[in-house]
């Protein structure tokens, strides 16, 4: 029986990662996003950092997965061995993401619906520029917007209203709300990945739905 | 396996929906709210949009559900399951006295998506009683109950009044 459970726990973890697109399945990942058992490893137990590359993944410190023709970046080991936090690098050198408090900027499991089970200042978050109540048109209010759009399904008068979104179907919403802000693809991806992740780490598994549904944050656009 | 509560069908087929809507109210039984009347069907459909009322009724949902993901995972996994089944049959329970009244006071769909939302999580608050103890909407569901309809609120959730037409 408990080899049972223990293999019904990997299924459903592995599902949260490999299937980040959610139930409907309908987006695959773009070539050269890494989805492999190093990262689902990774997940297991947590994603933290700044990632390089692709498929690059910190494991409490050190690195479990690198596509062998990119480098670790100095920061990167310089705060597995320090503990230091790190500084975000631009996207166009790698795909910033780390804790909240380290970063800044865009929690990728939304604050305001997760936060009962992952603490504000340990999301994982991209920095992501603009305000996203006041400044239409920059990545952080685009993103919220698209995000916006997902809950309100679920909202009073939504079509699913009264449902909550499973964990994995989640997943869609901040896939497309990082193409809305401007993520090129593989980045939107990786970062998906990283939220999936943080998920899991706190015990959110993907068959479950998310805590709760966020109330409208209600954007001004001119 | 959860399921809806037994009986809930006939519970709402009982119900004289809307059919004090207008009229003087005492107490309701068993409700400690703080209650303001509202004197007409317009006036309670502007209540109904306000976002007071949505806050609070969201806030409602999500004291249910948080407590369910974080304490009883193996029970919040049927949440959607059993929606469904709630949707459903608030759809057919009460759908034929919403679109009556609709008509009837020319009111926007805002008064359907409120009355289907309400009546849905007092169900959803029934099913999980035994998990999590919150009475908010089984509260509202009393009030419709009496024949009257609970359409907004007013001040900040969770303080506050619940407005009642």
């Amino acid at each position: 029986m408990t080899a049972l459970r223990a293999v019904l726990l990997g299924l459903m973890l592995a599902m949260q990662v490999l299937l980040p697109s959610g139930a409907a399945g309908a987006a695959t990942p773009p070539p050269g996003v890494a989805i492999c058992t190093h990262n689902f490893l990774a997940v297991m137990s947590g994603v933290r950092g700044v990632a390089s590359g692709i498929g690059v993944a910190e494991f409490q410190g050190s690195w479990i997965h690198q596509e062998p023709e990119q480098a670790v970046s100095p920061c990167v080991e310089a705060r597995a061995a320090s503990k230091t936090p790190c500084s975000p690098r631009k996207a166009t050198e790698g795909v910033a993401f780390g804790r909240y408090s380290d970063v800044k900027g865009h929690h990728l499991n939304q604050d305001a619906a997760f936060k009962s089970s992952i603490p504000t200042k340990d999301g994982v978050a991209t920095p992501l520029s603009g305000n996203a109540f006041t400044e239409p048109g920059t990545p952080h209010f685009e993103a919220h917007a698209s995000l916006e759009v997902s809950w309100d399904q679920f909202r009073r008068g939504g079509a699913r209203a009264g449902e909550l979104p499973t964990n994995l179907e989640y997943s869609q919403a901040p896939l497309r709300s990082l193409r809305a802000a401007g993520k090129a693809e593989a980045e939107a991806w990786v970062l998906v990945k990283a939220a999936a992740g943080d998920r899991v780490q706190h015990g959110l598994l993907g068959g479950m739905p998310v805590p709760r549904v966020p109330g409208r944050i209600n954007q001004s656009r001119p | 396996m959860l399921s809806l509560p037994p009986e809930v069908d006939r519970r709402l087929r009982r119900i004289p929906w809307f059919e004090a809507c207008g009229s003087a109210f005492d107490l309701f039984p068993g409700i400690k709210q703080q209650i303001e009347s509202v004197d007409s069907w317009q006036a309670a459909a502007r209540c109904c949009v306000e976002d007071t009322w949505e806050h609070a009724t969201a806030e409602a949902q999500a004291a249910l559900t948080v407590r369910l993901t974080e304490k009883f995972p193996s029970e919040a996994v049927q949440w959607n399951a059993l929606a469904h089944a709630a949707r459903a049959l608030v759809r057919r329970e009460v759908g034929p006295a919403i679109d009556r009244v609709m008509s009837e006071h020319h009111l926007p769909k805002a008064f359907r998506d409120c009355v289907e939302w309400d009546v849905l999580h007092a169900l959803m608050e029934e099913a999980y009683a035994a998990q999590v103890p919150s009475a908010f909407f089984r509260q509202l569901l009393i009030i419709y109950e009496a024949g009257h309809w609970p359409c907004g609120w007013v001040g900040e959730w969770p303080a506050g009044k619940l407005l009642v037409l």
